[in-house]
């Protein structure tokens, strides 16, 4: 499974989106934005979720607001930590 | 000063709303031996605990709202929604409404069982969703959001004394002009940690009451209390609340009524006194909060015909009785303590 | 909300992180600088905290294994307490005397920290009554002085300490109890510690209530506990009141449920009610003991509060003192709140050096006389309570 997949899927999965299937969410679609109506918990689980599986930290709340764009800008996160 | 209750919803064992409730009781209006075979829609383990479904809700708030939303505030809310579809306030409650949540134990299927003594601390750490949900005023929380309720709100914590505890600080909040309305209720779930506790500590079969076992349940029930208006005519009402200790001097006033009780009966000391009694654990089972469900089918017995006389069946109150009906729910708590919630019509 | 009768306070005890009693906490406030520090259980964790020493718990309790830290930090101040309203358990046992207790941890919450506290018990095997039992606080504290009123453990988060005094009130006033012991205790505890820092709510270092870089809270413990007490007791002993419980005013955000209100619309009525309990407005306040946390969207909201409500009233956090002790703090810095009336001077918000440009006010930075005999404490929720307690020393009779 491609990072972005995974990342899809935890996103269903851990925030409990059980009417939107992964391959339906856009690599660069607005992950707060209208349609999935995520909020500040949403958030601060994703960060404490890609802890967990990815091992990167996200320090506070302004960091994760970019970070946490779409698929795509996690993603990169992801990588360039990873890689570093 | 009484408070009158405009509306209940329950959650239970038995299944949603009053009316299922009221079948329930005209079903086994009486103990059964069995409590398996009460043929209420509760599943029975091995513990025979009545556990409670709340597909329902679904129907009732889109499912998208309440993805975070753990089983045990889902029953409160669930509750609280058909207390208000009961009251005819579907489109809403005044925005002052107060809120009082009365749990005998918490969210134990997120405390008891995640923050198990045995897990490493390494693993302990919960998400941000799982601890929101830990913090005990969770259910109140989600209620007011949803509901739209900006009152006064209180989270009760004190197991078997938490209900009268509630009830009387609605009526408090009443008659000190706090709010002209408080939706008061109770939440308690069932867990993993409570089935082994059960499994450890209770020898089911036998019980300790001598009338049989007494299996473990979970569930809901939460009612509109408001100040009496001039249209009250035969409206339900919560007459008084009176609560005793083991300190408390002797005497303390049980009411001449027919009563309901919850538990294991183990503590007999009022039961001779009283005119008549009965006990629904064989509908939706006894844990610390199952007073609040007592409390909603004492309502029913009052305002539906016949049926107090099937639940009381050696109980003739006479026409004194009829003119003033009133049924007492009482809950024996194991520290000695005790409450009575007195409810009229 | 109606105006409702003061009810007299005659007696208080504290203990925290700052102090083993009130004198002692009061002392701290007006002179020293704070250093939280990493939990001593978790030394390798980044996020400081306030924990109480154990050289201020007294040393027989230790002796005690039936007790979880939450109550005996109740019972350190309960007994301060009642020495200082001149009570003893003797003297109230004909009375009625109810126990309203707010908390967090202290409801037993789980089997962790009973584990660890009380050595040599299997919490495997234990039903659930023997649980509650063993650590729900107002329920060990009404067996334990063998009082014979109402008792009741509130959990209603981080408003729960202070909910319990405005309750407590309620009860002297119906006439139902002759005195109430009332407030707030909560303990350390791992899986809190861990879930605040997983919600981003915690600062690695000292927390800076209202500063410009405040960056979160700081966790704590502690308890503090109120005797209020009727009237006709009060006269028929002989003693005056210390202090009065003048108004108390509760209200939900129904907005979010670890966010405050971006407009604070709970707050807004909560002390609405809590001045129209006590029969005041804005400018007979002397000063405001705020919920100040360090985290940006309480303070932010407190700011503008503040600005809009209460311009020029003087008001400051103690939590840079305390951190935020969760169920106890309403009533730690209700005491602290009347201590400082006391003391006609209210503490430096310890932790604020940088005024916030984006706040429009900001609390004092210098241990500052005040003028005046009524003063408020404020806590804003996890779950969205806000609950406002006035306290005054003048009394109206």
């Amino acid at each position: 499974m491609t990072l972005k997949d995974q990342l899809k899927k935890l996103i269903v999965e851990d925030l409990n989106l059980e009417d939107v299937l992964p391959e339906a969410i856009g690599d660069d679609e607005p992950l707060f934005g209208d349609r999935f109506g995520l909020d500040s918990i949403d958030a601060v689980e994703l960060v404490f979720q890609l802890k967990k599986h990815f091992g990167v930290v996200i320090k506070n709340q302004s960091e994760g607001r970019s970070i946490l764009q779409s698929v795509n800008t996690i993603c990169a996160f992801i990588e360039k930590r990873q890689g570093a | 000063m009484k408070a009158f209750i405009r509306g209940a919803g329950v959650v239970g064992g038995f299944g949603c709303r009053l009316s299922r409730l009221e079948a329930a009781i005209r079903k086994h209006p009486a103990h059964d031996s069995d409590p398996a075979a009460s043929g209420s829609s509760a599943e029975v383990s091995a513990v025979s605990a009545f556990t409670a479904k709340t597909d329902l809700l679904d129907q009732l708030i889109p499912p998208r709202t309440l993805r975070r939303v753990d089983h045990y505030a889902r029953m409160a809310i669930l509750a609280s929604h058909l207390a208000l579809e009961d009251a005819g306030m579907g489109n809403g409650v005044p925005e002052n409404t107060g809120l009082i949540v009365a749990t005998g134990m918490g969210p134990t299927a997120n405390t008891l069982d995640l923050q198990a003594a045995d897990v490493a601390l390494t693993d302990l750490a919960l998400s941000p969703i799982l601890f929101s949900n830990s913090v005990q005023n969770a259910a109140a929380a989600y209620i007011s959001m949803l509901l739209k309720i900006r009152g006064p709100s209180l989270s009760i914590n004190q197991y078997e004394m938490a209900v009268p505890l509630a009830f009387q600080t609605a009526i408090d909040w009443l008659a000190e002009g706090r709010t002209e309305t408080v939706l008061v209720g109770s939440i308690d779930c069932f867990s993993k940690a409570l089935h082994e506790a059960s499994l450890n500590c209770r020898n089911l079969k036998t019980g300790d009451s001598g009338q049989g076992a007494v299996p473990v349940g979970e569930g809901s029930a939460f009612f509109i209390l408001t100040l009496p208006e001039r249209q009250d005519i035969r409206c339900p009402f919560v007459q008084q609340v009176h609560m005793g200790g083991a300190s408390r001097p002797a005497g303390a006033p049980i009411p001449n009524t027919p009563i309901l009780y919850n538990g294991n009966g183990k503590n007999t000391d009022f039961m001779g006194q009283l005119p008549a009694h009965a006990n629904f654990a064989h509908l939706y089972g006894t844990f610390p909060t199952s007073m609040g469900l007592d409390v909603a089918a004492a309502m029913l017995l009052l305002r539906t015909e016949h049926l107090l006389p099937i639940s009381f069946p050696q109980f003739d109150g006479g026409p004194a009785f009829h003119e003033n009906p009133r049924i007492g729910c009482l809950k024996q708590g194991v520290t000695g303590d005790w409450g009575v919630i007195v409810i009229g019509r | 909300m109606n105006r409702q009768q003061p009810v007299s306070i005659s007696g208080m005890g504290c203990i925290c992180a700052a102090g083993k009693n009130l004198p002692d906490c009061m002392e701290a406030l007006f002179s020293q600088t704070p250093t939280p520090a990493p939990p001593r259980s978790l030394p390798e964790a980044q996020h400081p905290v306030f924990e109480v020493p154990d050289r201020f718990l007294p040393a027989s309790d230790f002796q005690n294994m039936s007790m979880v830290r939450a109550v005996r930090l109740a019972l350190a101040a309960t007994n301060e307490a009642l020495t200082d309203a001149g009570l003893t358990p003797a003297a109230l046992r004909r009375k009625r005397v109810g126990v309203v207790i707010g908390t967090n941890v202290g409801s037993g919450v789980s089997n962790r920290a009973l584990q660890r506290e009380l050595s040599g018990i299997d919490c495997s095997c234990l039903s659930p009554a023997e649980r509650f039992v063993l650590v729900n606080p107002a329920q060990w504290l009404a067996r334990h002085f063998d009082f014979s009123g109402p008792h009741v453990t509130i959990v209603n988060a981080c408003s729960a300490g202070g909910d319990a005094i405005g309750l407590a009130g309620t009860w002297i006033r119906s006439g139902r109890c002759d005195v109430v012991i009332a407030g707030g205790t909560d303990a350390l505890y791992e899986v809190t510690y861990y879930g605040f820092i997983a919600l981003l709510n915690s600062d690695t270092a000292a927390c800076k209530p209202f500063d410009l870089h405040r960056n979160g809270l700081n966790l704590g413990e502690g308890a503090a506990m109120m005797v209020l007490e009727s009237e006709a007791m009060l006269t028929n002993r002989g003693k005056k009141a210390r202090a009065f419980l003048a108004g108390y005013g509760t209200a939900a955000d129904a907005y979010h449920l670890t966010a405050p209100h971006p407009q604070g619309c709970g707050l807004h009525i909560a002390v609405q009610d809590a001045l129209t309990s006590a029969g005041c407005c804005p400018s007979d306040i002397a000063f405001i003991n705020a919920h100040g946390t360090g985290t940006r969207e309480n303070d932010r909201v407190e700011s503008f509060f503040f600005n809009q409500v209460f311009p020029g009233v003087p008001f400051g956090s103690t939590k840079g003192y305390t951190g935020h002790t969760l169920g106890a703090a309403g009533a730690i810095e209700a005491a602290f709140t009347i201590a400082s009336l006391e003391h006609q001077k209210m503490p430096a918000t310890a932790g604020f050096d940088a005024p916030d440009p984006d706040l429009p006010a900001h609390p004092l930075t210098e241990p500052t006389a005040i003028s005046g005999t009524t003063a408020l404490s404020q806590t804003l929720a996890f779950g969205g309570n806000n609950s406002v307690l006035a306290f005054t020393t003048e009394s109206s009779a």
